[in-house]
Protein backbone atom coordinates (compact mmCIF):
# COMPACT_ATOMS: atom_id res chain seq x y z
CA UNK A 1 0.00 0.00 0.00
CA UNK A 2 2.68 2.09 0.51
CA UNK A 3 4.65 1.58 -2.33
CA UNK A 4 1.26 2.31 -4.12
CA UNK A 5 0.26 5.90 -2.43
CA UNK A 6 3.76 6.99 -3.18
CA UNK A 7 4.13 6.21 -6.70
CA UNK A 8 1.12 6.87 -7.31
CA UNK A 9 -0.37 11.20 -7.44
CA UNK A 10 -2.57 10.70 -3.97
CA UNK A 11 -0.30 12.76 -2.04
CA UNK A 12 -0.30 15.44 -4.60
CA UNK A 13 -4.05 15.08 -4.65
CA UNK A 14 -4.51 15.41 -1.23
CA UNK A 15 -2.61 18.39 -1.18
CA UNK A 16 -4.57 20.14 -3.66
CA UNK A 17 -7.99 18.68 -1.88
CA UNK A 18 -8.69 16.69 -4.93
CA UNK A 19 -9.50 13.54 -3.23
CA UNK A 20 -12.91 12.26 -3.03
CA UNK A 21 -14.03 11.84 0.87
CA UNK A 22 -13.20 7.45 0.59
CA UNK A 23 -9.84 8.29 -0.77
CA UNK A 24 -8.86 11.27 1.63
CA UNK A 25 -10.09 8.68 4.93
CA UNK A 26 -8.10 5.61 3.12
CA UNK A 27 -4.94 7.64 2.82
CA UNK A 28 -4.91 9.51 6.30
CA UNK A 29 -5.63 6.12 7.67
CA UNK A 30 -2.04 5.08 6.22
CA UNK A 31 -0.63 7.66 6.95
CA UNK A 32 -1.72 7.02 10.48
CA UNK A 33 0.25 3.17 10.27
CA UNK A 34 3.12 4.62 8.60
CA UNK A 35 5.69 7.21 9.12
CA UNK A 36 7.20 7.31 5.89
CA UNK A 37 3.89 8.69 4.19
CA UNK A 38 3.68 10.90 6.83
CA UNK A 39 6.82 12.39 6.26
CA UNK A 40 5.95 12.96 2.61
CA UNK A 41 2.60 14.74 3.18
CA UNK A 42 4.31 16.96 5.14
CA UNK A 43 7.18 17.86 2.83
CA UNK A 44 4.58 17.86 0.02
CA UNK A 45 2.98 20.48 2.03
CA UNK A 46 6.30 22.27 2.33
CA UNK A 47 6.69 22.04 -1.33
CA UNK A 48 2.92 23.56 -1.90
CA UNK A 49 3.81 26.29 0.54
CA UNK A 50 7.43 26.98 -1.33
CA UNK A 51 5.86 27.32 -4.98
CA UNK A 52 3.16 29.58 -3.09
CA UNK A 53 5.71 31.97 -3.26
CA UNK A 54 7.26 33.15 -6.10
CA UNK A 55 8.85 36.30 -4.91
CA UNK A 56 10.66 34.65 -2.15
CA UNK A 57 11.83 31.75 -5.29
CA UNK A 58 13.68 34.93 -7.24
CA UNK A 59 15.20 36.35 -4.19
CA UNK A 60 16.72 33.35 -4.11
CA UNK A 61 17.58 32.73 -7.35
CA UNK A 62 18.97 36.45 -7.56
CA UNK A 63 21.35 35.94 -4.57
CA UNK A 64 22.65 32.39 -6.26
CA UNK A 65 23.11 34.03 -9.03
CA UNK A 66 24.93 36.88 -7.77
CA UNK A 67 27.07 34.73 -5.47
CA UNK A 68 28.09 32.56 -8.60
CA UNK A 69 28.62 35.59 -10.60
CA UNK A 70 30.56 37.26 -8.28
CA UNK A 71 32.37 34.06 -7.01
CA UNK A 72 33.88 33.99 -10.61
CA UNK A 73 35.26 37.46 -10.62
CA UNK A 74 38.83 37.91 -9.70
CA UNK A 75 39.12 39.68 -7.06
CA UNK A 76 42.20 41.36 -6.05
CA UNK A 77 43.71 41.56 -2.78
CA UNK A 78 44.15 45.26 -1.45
CA UNK A 79 47.44 45.05 -1.17
CA UNK A 80 47.77 43.77 -4.91
CA UNK A 81 45.80 46.40 -6.08
CA UNK A 82 48.35 48.93 -4.40
CA UNK A 83 51.01 47.13 -5.52
CA UNK A 84 50.05 47.01 -9.63
CA UNK A 85 48.84 50.88 -9.28
CA UNK A 86 52.74 51.31 -8.32
CA UNK A 87 54.17 49.11 -10.83
CA UNK A 88 52.12 50.92 -13.36
CA UNK A 89 52.86 54.48 -12.34
CA UNK A 90 56.65 53.73 -12.37
CA UNK A 91 56.38 52.38 -15.81
CA UNK A 92 54.46 55.32 -16.70
CA UNK A 93 57.53 57.77 -15.29
CA UNK A 94 59.46 55.47 -17.04
CA UNK A 95 58.04 55.94 -20.50
CA UNK A 96 57.47 59.36 -19.95
CA UNK A 97 61.34 60.05 -19.31
CA UNK A 98 62.64 57.69 -22.42
CA UNK A 99 60.27 60.02 -24.31
CA UNK A 100 61.60 62.93 -22.79
CA UNK A 101 65.19 62.08 -22.80
CA UNK A 102 64.98 60.75 -26.52
CA UNK A 103 63.69 63.79 -27.67
CA UNK A 104 66.09 65.76 -26.64
CA UNK A 105 69.05 63.72 -27.49
CA UNK A 106 66.91 63.28 -31.18
CA UNK A 107 66.95 66.66 -31.41
CA UNK A 108 70.61 67.53 -30.21
CA UNK A 109 71.71 65.01 -31.86
CA UNK A 110 70.29 66.05 -35.04
CA UNK A 111 71.57 69.53 -34.62
CA UNK A 112 74.72 69.16 -33.17
CA UNK A 113 75.42 66.61 -36.33
CA UNK A 114 75.31 69.67 -38.47
CA UNK A 115 76.13 72.58 -36.74
CA UNK A 116 78.19 72.71 -34.09
CA UNK A 117 77.44 76.19 -33.02
CA UNK A 118 73.74 75.52 -32.72
CA UNK A 119 72.38 75.10 -29.68
CA UNK A 120 69.81 72.34 -28.91
CA UNK A 121 66.85 74.12 -27.12
CA UNK A 122 63.87 71.53 -27.18
CA UNK A 123 62.87 70.82 -23.58
CA UNK A 124 61.45 67.31 -24.51
CA UNK A 125 57.57 67.18 -24.89
CA UNK A 126 57.32 70.73 -23.67
CA UNK A 127 58.96 71.87 -26.28
CA UNK A 128 56.02 70.69 -28.46
CA UNK A 129 53.39 72.63 -27.16
CA UNK A 130 52.05 75.88 -29.35
CA UNK A 131 53.29 78.44 -26.69
CA UNK A 132 56.51 77.53 -26.87
CA UNK A 133 56.63 77.58 -30.81
CA UNK A 134 56.78 81.80 -30.80
CA UNK A 135 60.50 82.28 -32.00
CA UNK A 136 59.06 82.24 -35.37
CA UNK A 137 55.84 84.11 -35.06
CA UNK A 138 56.57 86.86 -37.38
CA UNK A 139 56.94 84.28 -40.25
CA UNK A 140 53.25 84.86 -41.63
CA UNK A 141 51.22 82.46 -42.79
CA UNK A 142 51.44 84.11 -46.59
CA UNK A 143 54.52 84.47 -46.29
CA UNK A 144 55.14 81.17 -45.54
CA UNK A 145 53.28 80.49 -48.58
CA UNK A 146 54.99 82.83 -50.63
CA UNK A 147 58.08 81.00 -50.02
CA UNK A 148 57.03 77.66 -50.44
CA UNK A 149 55.38 78.75 -53.96
CA UNK A 150 58.41 80.35 -55.09
CA UNK A 151 60.61 77.75 -54.08
CA UNK A 152 59.01 75.28 -56.45
CA UNK A 153 59.99 78.01 -59.43
CA UNK A 154 63.27 79.21 -58.22
CA UNK A 155 66.33 77.23 -56.99
CA UNK A 156 66.01 78.01 -53.27
CA UNK A 157 70.00 77.77 -53.37
CA UNK A 158 71.04 79.76 -55.51
CA UNK A 159 73.46 82.34 -53.29
CA UNK A 160 72.75 85.95 -53.76
CA UNK A 161 75.98 88.12 -55.07
CA UNK A 162 75.27 91.05 -53.01
CA UNK A 163 74.79 89.57 -50.10
CA UNK A 164 77.21 86.71 -50.18
CA UNK A 165 80.45 88.89 -50.31
CA UNK A 166 79.30 90.45 -46.46
CA UNK A 167 79.02 86.94 -44.97
CA UNK A 168 81.31 86.65 -42.23
CA UNK A 169 83.13 89.66 -42.83
CA UNK A 170 81.56 93.00 -41.44
CA UNK A 171 80.90 94.02 -38.26
CA UNK A 172 80.98 97.61 -37.77
CA UNK A 173 79.44 98.06 -34.52
CA UNK A 174 82.41 97.26 -32.31
CA UNK A 175 80.03 97.25 -29.12
CA UNK A 176 78.14 94.29 -30.11
CA UNK A 177 79.71 91.25 -30.01
CA UNK A 178 78.31 87.94 -31.93
CA UNK A 179 78.58 84.68 -30.39
CA UNK A 180 76.37 82.69 -32.49
CA UNK A 181 75.32 81.68 -34.86
CA UNK A 182 78.61 81.30 -37.13
CA UNK A 183 78.78 83.21 -40.60
CA UNK A 184 77.59 80.43 -42.48
CA UNK A 185 74.67 77.97 -40.90
CA UNK A 186 73.58 74.22 -42.36
CA UNK A 187 70.65 72.89 -40.03
CA UNK A 188 67.64 71.13 -40.87
CA UNK A 189 63.78 72.48 -41.40
CA UNK A 190 63.00 71.62 -37.98
CA UNK A 191 65.94 73.50 -35.85
CA UNK A 192 66.41 76.03 -33.00
CA UNK A 193 68.54 78.74 -34.23
CA UNK A 194 69.66 80.27 -31.56
CA UNK A 195 71.28 84.10 -31.91
CA UNK A 196 73.91 85.07 -29.12
CA UNK A 197 75.84 88.44 -28.96
CA UNK A 198 76.84 90.62 -25.94
CA UNK A 199 77.20 94.19 -25.42
CA UNK A 200 80.47 95.82 -24.49
CA UNK A 201 79.73 98.69 -23.62
CA UNK A 202 75.76 99.06 -22.96
CA UNK A 203 72.81 97.52 -23.80
CA UNK A 204 71.66 98.66 -27.13
CA UNK A 205 68.30 97.68 -29.30
CA UNK A 206 69.42 95.39 -31.59
CA UNK A 207 67.51 94.18 -35.36
CA UNK A 208 67.53 90.72 -37.04
CA UNK A 209 66.17 90.64 -40.14
CA UNK A 210 66.66 87.88 -42.69
CA UNK A 211 65.78 87.95 -46.10
CA UNK A 212 66.02 84.49 -48.58
CA UNK A 213 67.84 84.22 -51.43
CA UNK A 214 65.58 86.29 -53.55
CA UNK A 215 65.90 89.55 -51.11
CA UNK A 216 62.45 88.59 -49.91
CA UNK A 217 62.24 89.49 -46.54
CA UNK A 218 61.43 86.44 -44.10
CA UNK A 219 61.49 87.51 -40.48
CA UNK A 220 62.22 91.40 -39.59
CA UNK A 221 62.35 90.95 -35.36
CA UNK A 222 62.97 94.66 -33.81
CA UNK A 223 64.42 95.70 -30.74
CA UNK A 224 65.65 93.14 -29.40
CA UNK A 225 66.33 93.64 -26.04
CA UNK A 226 67.58 90.39 -24.56
CA UNK A 227 71.21 88.92 -25.19
CA UNK A 228 69.56 85.72 -27.56
CA UNK A 229 66.96 85.11 -29.76
CA UNK A 230 65.89 81.29 -30.75
CA UNK A 231 64.76 80.96 -34.11
CA UNK A 232 62.46 78.13 -34.90
CA UNK A 233 62.91 76.95 -38.48
CA UNK A 234 60.25 74.43 -37.95
CA UNK A 235 57.78 75.48 -40.75
CA UNK A 236 60.70 77.01 -43.03
CA UNK A 237 60.62 76.21 -46.85
CA UNK A 238 63.93 74.57 -47.43
CA UNK A 239 66.54 76.79 -48.92
CA UNK A 240 69.01 79.91 -48.90
CA UNK A 241 68.04 82.46 -46.45
CA UNK A 242 70.37 85.14 -45.20
CA UNK A 243 70.57 86.99 -41.60
CA UNK A 244 71.38 90.44 -41.14
CA UNK A 245 72.23 91.97 -37.19
CA UNK A 246 71.64 95.89 -36.95
CA UNK A 247 71.98 98.37 -34.57
CA UNK A 248 70.20 101.55 -35.45
CA UNK A 249 71.86 102.38 -39.15
CA UNK A 250 74.92 100.31 -38.49
CA UNK A 251 75.17 96.77 -39.59
CA UNK A 252 77.04 94.40 -36.76
CA UNK A 253 77.38 91.50 -38.82
CA UNK A 254 75.35 88.82 -41.99
CA UNK A 255 75.64 85.17 -42.59
CA UNK A 256 73.78 82.90 -44.40
CA UNK A 257 71.58 80.07 -43.23
CA UNK A 258 71.56 76.97 -45.39
CA UNK A 259 68.22 74.75 -44.59
CA UNK A 260 67.99 71.66 -45.85
CA UNK B 1 31.60 50.73 -10.16
CA UNK B 2 31.30 50.20 -6.68
CA UNK B 3 28.05 52.63 -5.42
CA UNK B 4 27.51 53.31 -1.79
CA UNK B 5 24.43 52.64 -0.60
CA UNK B 6 22.65 54.02 2.79
CA UNK B 7 21.21 51.78 5.25
CA UNK B 8 17.59 52.94 4.46
CA UNK B 9 18.66 52.75 0.54
CA UNK B 10 19.93 49.23 0.86
CA UNK B 11 16.81 47.98 2.89
CA UNK B 12 14.43 49.32 0.40
CA UNK B 13 16.27 48.36 -2.17
CA UNK B 14 16.85 44.49 -0.88
CA UNK B 15 13.15 44.55 0.35
CA UNK B 16 12.77 45.20 -3.75
CA UNK B 17 14.98 42.40 -4.40
CA UNK B 18 17.47 44.40 -6.57
CA UNK B 19 20.30 42.84 -7.71
CA UNK B 20 22.53 45.85 -7.13
CA UNK B 21 21.93 45.76 -3.70
CA UNK B 22 22.54 41.98 -3.42
CA UNK B 23 25.66 42.38 -5.55
CA UNK B 24 26.55 45.59 -2.94
CA UNK B 25 25.71 43.02 -0.03
CA UNK B 26 28.03 40.15 -1.12
CA UNK B 27 30.80 42.77 -2.01
CA UNK B 28 30.34 44.22 1.69
CA UNK B 29 29.14 41.80 3.64
CA UNK B 30 30.38 38.25 2.48
CA UNK B 31 33.76 38.23 3.75
CA UNK B 32 32.16 39.18 7.18
CA UNK B 33 30.00 35.91 7.16
CA UNK B 34 33.11 34.00 5.40
CA UNK B 35 34.81 35.10 8.92
CA UNK B 36 31.97 33.94 10.82
CA UNK B 37 32.09 30.32 9.05
CA UNK B 38 35.30 29.87 8.68
CA UNK B 39 36.60 30.51 12.02
CA UNK B 40 34.43 27.73 12.93
CA UNK B 41 35.16 24.88 11.34
CA UNK B 42 33.06 26.07 7.96
CA UNK B 43 34.35 26.16 4.22
CA UNK B 44 33.56 28.60 1.46
CA UNK B 45 30.23 26.73 0.40
CA UNK B 46 29.13 26.58 4.04
CA UNK B 47 29.49 30.47 3.92
CA UNK B 48 27.76 30.81 1.00
CA UNK B 49 24.94 28.65 2.25
CA UNK B 50 24.68 30.93 5.61
CA UNK B 51 24.64 33.92 3.41
CA UNK B 52 22.29 32.96 1.25
CA UNK B 53 19.78 31.83 4.24
CA UNK B 54 20.47 34.98 6.55
CA UNK B 55 19.45 36.87 3.47
CA UNK B 56 16.56 35.31 2.89
CA UNK B 57 15.83 34.79 6.93
CA UNK B 58 16.27 38.74 6.70
CA UNK B 59 14.07 39.34 3.44
CA UNK B 60 11.15 37.50 4.81
CA UNK B 61 11.50 39.90 8.91
CA UNK B 62 11.36 42.97 6.53
CA UNK B 63 8.55 42.64 4.87
CA UNK B 64 6.65 41.83 7.87
CA UNK B 65 5.20 45.34 8.64
CA UNK B 66 5.54 44.68 12.50
CA UNK B 67 9.27 44.73 11.85
CA UNK B 68 11.44 47.54 12.96
CA UNK B 69 15.62 47.35 12.21
CA UNK B 70 16.66 49.18 15.30
CA UNK B 71 20.16 48.49 14.02
CA UNK B 72 22.32 48.72 10.37
CA UNK B 73 21.66 45.80 8.28
CA UNK B 74 25.15 44.65 8.13
CA UNK B 75 25.19 44.33 12.06
CA UNK B 76 21.68 41.96 11.83
CA UNK B 77 22.60 40.04 9.16
CA UNK B 78 26.14 39.39 11.29
CA UNK B 79 24.00 38.25 14.41
CA UNK B 80 21.22 36.20 12.30
CA UNK B 81 24.36 34.51 10.03
CA UNK B 82 26.12 33.67 13.33
CA UNK B 83 23.36 31.97 14.78
CA UNK B 84 22.35 30.75 11.77
CA UNK B 85 25.81 29.08 11.88
CA UNK B 86 25.55 28.09 15.82
CA UNK B 87 22.58 26.27 15.39
CA UNK B 88 24.00 24.08 11.97
CA UNK B 89 27.00 23.01 13.94
CA UNK B 90 24.90 22.09 16.84
CA UNK B 91 22.68 19.82 14.82
CA UNK B 92 26.15 18.53 13.19
CA UNK B 93 28.02 18.00 16.62
CA UNK B 94 24.65 16.43 18.05
CA UNK B 95 24.21 13.52 14.97
CA UNK B 96 28.04 13.31 15.29
CA UNK B 97 28.81 12.77 18.78
CA UNK B 98 25.19 11.73 20.53
CA UNK B 99 23.40 10.29 18.05
CA UNK B 100 21.68 8.77 20.91
CA UNK B 101 20.33 11.90 22.17
CA UNK B 102 16.41 12.80 21.10
CA UNK B 103 17.25 15.31 18.14
CA UNK B 104 13.90 17.26 19.00
CA UNK B 105 15.37 18.67 22.20
CA UNK B 106 13.42 21.55 23.85
CA UNK B 107 15.72 23.97 22.60
CA UNK B 108 16.33 23.20 18.86
CA UNK B 109 12.74 24.84 17.69
CA UNK B 110 11.22 26.78 20.65
CA UNK B 111 11.27 30.43 19.20
CA UNK B 112 9.79 31.87 15.52
CA UNK B 113 13.42 32.52 14.59
CA UNK B 114 14.37 29.47 15.09
CA UNK B 115 11.43 27.96 12.96
CA UNK B 116 12.42 30.51 9.98
CA UNK B 117 16.09 29.70 10.35
CA UNK B 118 14.93 26.00 9.90
CA UNK B 119 12.53 26.94 7.06
CA UNK B 120 15.54 28.82 5.20
CA UNK B 121 17.96 25.70 4.98
CA UNK B 122 14.91 23.51 3.63
CA UNK B 123 13.80 26.53 1.31
CA UNK B 124 17.44 26.04 0.08
CA UNK B 125 17.69 22.33 -0.03
CA UNK B 126 14.33 22.19 -1.55
CA UNK B 127 15.68 24.55 -4.22
CA UNK B 128 18.68 22.51 -4.62
CA UNK B 129 17.37 19.95 -5.40
CA UNK B 130 14.48 21.53 -7.91
CA UNK B 131 17.34 22.38 -9.23
CA UNK B 132 18.74 19.08 -10.04
CA UNK B 133 14.85 17.68 -12.01
CA UNK B 134 14.52 16.90 -15.52
CA UNK B 135 14.31 19.88 -17.56
CA UNK B 136 10.46 19.51 -18.73
CA UNK B 137 9.80 19.23 -14.86
CA UNK B 138 11.63 22.40 -13.78
CA UNK B 139 9.33 23.70 -16.54
CA UNK B 140 6.11 22.86 -15.66
CA UNK B 141 6.60 23.44 -12.02
CA UNK B 142 8.01 26.84 -12.72
CA UNK B 143 4.56 27.60 -15.11
CA UNK B 144 3.18 26.27 -11.62
CA UNK B 145 4.67 27.95 -9.83
CA UNK B 146 3.95 31.52 -11.58
CA UNK B 147 0.16 30.15 -11.19
CA UNK B 148 -0.27 29.88 -14.85
CA UNK B 149 -4.01 27.84 -15.58
CA UNK B 150 -3.13 24.31 -16.46
CA UNK B 151 -4.97 24.88 -19.85
CA UNK B 152 -2.37 27.29 -20.83
CA UNK B 153 0.70 24.86 -19.78
CA UNK B 154 -0.70 22.36 -21.71
CA UNK B 155 -0.47 23.81 -24.49
CA UNK B 156 3.03 25.41 -23.73
CA UNK B 157 4.44 22.61 -23.42
CA UNK B 158 2.45 20.72 -26.06
CA UNK B 159 0.59 18.44 -24.05
CA UNK B 160 -2.67 16.65 -24.45
CA UNK B 161 -4.74 18.18 -21.87
CA UNK B 162 -5.48 19.79 -18.67
CA UNK B 163 -5.55 17.09 -17.12
CA UNK B 164 -2.32 15.28 -18.31
CA UNK B 165 -0.66 18.62 -17.11
CA UNK B 166 -1.94 17.77 -13.99
CA UNK B 167 -0.81 13.97 -13.99
CA UNK B 168 2.51 15.44 -14.97
CA UNK B 169 3.17 17.58 -11.94
CA UNK B 170 2.17 14.91 -9.31
CA UNK B 171 5.03 12.91 -11.07
CA UNK B 172 7.56 15.80 -10.98
CA UNK B 173 6.49 16.85 -7.35
CA UNK B 174 6.90 13.15 -6.30
CA UNK B 175 10.21 12.83 -8.29
CA UNK B 176 11.66 15.72 -6.15
CA UNK B 177 10.32 14.47 -2.80
CA UNK B 178 12.06 11.50 -2.97
CA UNK B 179 15.22 13.93 -4.38
CA UNK B 180 14.86 15.54 -1.06
CA UNK B 181 13.94 12.53 0.79
CA UNK B 182 16.92 10.58 -0.28
CA UNK B 183 19.51 13.32 0.47
CA UNK B 184 21.40 12.86 4.07
CA UNK B 185 21.73 16.26 4.65
CA UNK B 186 17.70 17.15 4.59
CA UNK B 187 17.44 14.00 7.15
CA UNK B 188 19.49 16.07 9.24
CA UNK B 189 16.90 18.59 10.28
CA UNK B 190 13.89 16.58 9.12
CA UNK B 191 12.76 15.63 12.39
CA UNK B 192 9.17 14.88 11.47
CA UNK B 193 9.24 11.87 12.92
Amino acid sequence: MNDFLTQSHWIGKFTDNELSSEQETQLLYQASQNPLLRNELRLDKDLTEMFADPELIELSETIRKTIKDEKSKVHMPFYLKIAASVIILISLAGFTGFIINYTNQRYGNDLLSHQRFLKPQLKGLWGLLPGNMNPNMSSTPVKRRAIVQNSITDNPYTPRPEYEFLVGTVTRDISVMVISPMPRVKCRSDSLLQFSWRWLTGPVPLCLEITDNHGRIVLNYLQMTDVSYILNTKQWARGLYYYKITSGDELVTMGSISIY
Amino acid sequence: MILLYTNEWLVKGFIEGRESCIKYMYREYFPMVRSIVSTRKGNLEDAEDIFHDGLMIIHKRLKNKGFILNSSLKTYLFSVCKNLWRRRLERKFRLLYAADTYLGDADSCDTPEDLEEENAEKFRLYKKHFAELPEFCRELLTHYIRRTPLEDIARIMNYKDAEYVKARKYYCKNLLRKKILNDPECKQFMNYE
